[in-house]
């Protein structure tokens, strides 16, 4: 069976069948909140060459979002939410170059994903350091945090189901988070 | 009512984990979204913690994999049961009384294990839900819990072989014995828990032992044909090569030795038998015995005992003494 080459757009978002694309939901949500999130991020960034460099970067994420998998409707907190990942990105890339640093290619957004074997036992003993921290908890803190990370429980679902006030829930699921993060860094696991 | 999780913005989010919180709840808005920019803005440490604090989250997704993880959401959720039996009792007042009712009873049926039994001698066949069978030995006891999140059984005493349906990849299968865990990830394995003394031996596939003192880590892990013997005080033994004949053996109702101590063969045999073999002098306990026996045939045992050593047995009321025959 032969495959149509991608072209260097396609690859670019992301279209990797040389299908035409399919990006209803991710037009439709452009047309729908650009005019009202660009004065948003103006009012935020300060600048309107950064607000539409995001924009721009915005509508590339979506359309390859969609091309991962068939997405109804986006809605307006997911654009806020990739919004803020596009100026974290930004933001990292200026911190590095101003640093004359090296970036590791996998910390990059759209680095390869596939995993090597390297990058694999780097998460796998990423995993163990994150288990042995997570055994340091008191077991009910411990049981918040694995209902919201492996379960997918929202803080108001952990709250109503264990009677733990919401703000409680969130500040312990933190604290769980933050206790693993406390350990991989004396681990020296972050590159 | 519109539900807010930034409503008191001085107190929350006051640290990068918080922000890291807040986010990942589908409740952003411009005024979060704008407050966090303005947060990530302020220093570029801010920046690198919550970085790596995504990173962490990261390294936590393939915990849903992990057996620990299963055993403590598990425990944690009937810990939370048992600390809250009154809320049960608010929830069937206050909505939906007869779909909590059963929810509640459904649960409360799942923290009560089912327990199997055998007595001396006696041996069985347990099929579970989902599929897999466990053979009992003489004198075991075993206790299944099968809930969401983990197929658990508990094995304080005794002897089982069991066979596994791997498939369920959702719910780990757990075997409890003693301090240890043992995680089934291949089929088919024997687990002996003797007088404090745990012995895993795998027939088929790979389980991992872990200690539940230190669900982080795998003690060790065991493959097809081998065996780790974990002593009273949770030391585990390294590799050794399993007795597959001596399981296979139990299975089919025989006893199978081959130059083994006599002190051995009769602390086996005994297991199987409330006539119980008593050794009356250790000068023969380093006789040598090989061969196939009946379980629970006693009397054969000892009369094919006493045809082919120099001892003699002397029966009393539920054992047979052995002795040396000086004659």
């Amino acid at each position: 069976m032969s495959r149509k080459q991608p072209t260097p757009q396609a690859v670019r978002d992301g279209n990797l069948t040389g299908e035409p694309p399919e990006s209803k939901a991710a037009v439709l949500a452009m047309q729908r909140h650009s005019a009202s999130l660009r004065r948003f991020l103006i009012k935020v960034l300060n600048s309107e060459a950064d607000a539409d460099d995001v924009l721009q970067e915005m509508h590339l994420r979506l359309i390859r979002k969609e091309r991962r998998e068939p997405v109804a409707e986006f809605p307006r907190s997911y654009m806020l939410m990739t919004a803020t990942n596009i100026i974290r990105d930004r933001w990292r890339r200026q911190r590095v170059r101003q640093a004359g640093l090296h970036i590791p290619l996998d910390q990059l957004e759209h680095a390869d994903e596939r995993p090597t074997a390297d990058t694999t036992l780097i998460w796998r003993q990423g995993l163990q350091i994150v288990k042995s921290a997570l055994a340091e908890l008191k077991p009910a803190d411990r049981l918040i945090f694995l209902l919201h990370r492996v379960e997918g429980k929202t803080f108001r679902e952990i709250s109503e189901e264990t009677g733990i006030p919401l703000r409680t829930v969130q500040r312990r699921a933190s604290d769980a988070l933050s206790h693993c993060k406390a350990r991989l860094e004396q681990r020296k696991w972050f590159s | 009512m519109k539900r807010r999780l930034h409503a008191d913005r001085n107190s929350w989010p006051d640290s990068a984990a918080g922000w890291f919180a807040l986010n990942r709840e589908d409740e952003v808005t411009e005024e979060s979204t704008a407050a966090f920019v303005a947060w990530l803005a302020a220093g570029p440490e801010h920046q690198s913690e919550y970085d790596r604090l995504e990173q962490t989250w990261a390294a936590a997704g393939t915990l849903a994999d992990d057996p620990a993880t299963a055993l403590w959401i598990d425990e944690g959720k009937s810990a939370l049961r048992r600390s809250r039996p009154q809320r049960r009792w608010y929830a069937v007042a206050a909505s939906l009384a007869i779909l909590v009712v059963a929810v509640g009873a459904l649960l409360l049926v799942l923290d009560d294990a089912k327990s199997y039994v055998t007595n001396i001698g006696e041996q069985r066949l347990v099929v579970l839900d989902d599929g897999s069978y466990i053979r009992l030995n003489t004198d075991t006891r075993i206790e299944i819990a099968f809930t969401a999140n983990a197929r658990r059984v508990r094995l304080p005493q005794g002897e089982a072989l069991f066979d596994v349906e791997p498939e369920d990849k959702s719910r780990p299968f757990l075997v409890e014995t003693g301090d240890m865990l043992v995680h089934v990830t291949g089929t088919r394995f024997n687990v002996k828990r003797l007088d404090d003394e745990t012995v895993v031996e795998v027939l088929e596939g790979t389980v991992d032992l872990i200690d539940k003192a230190d669900l982080g880590s795998v003690l060790s892990r065991i493959g097809a044909g081998e065996k780790v013997t974990v002593d009273p005080v949770g030391q585990a033994s390294n590799i050794e090569v399993a007795n597959i004949d001596r399981i296979e053996a139990w299975q089919e109702g025989r006893l199978e030795f081959s130059a083994a101590s006599l002190e051995a063969v009769i602390e086996e045999f005994n297991r199987y038998s409330k006539t119980r073999i008593v050794i009356g002098d250790p000068e023969l306990n380093d006789i040598q015995v090989s061969g196939a026996f009946q379980i629970g045939r006693t009397a054969s045992l000892v009369g094919a005992l006493e045809e082919a050593f120099p001892v003699r047995a002397v029966k009393r009321p539920d054992e047979f003494l052995l002795l040396p025959d000086k004659t």
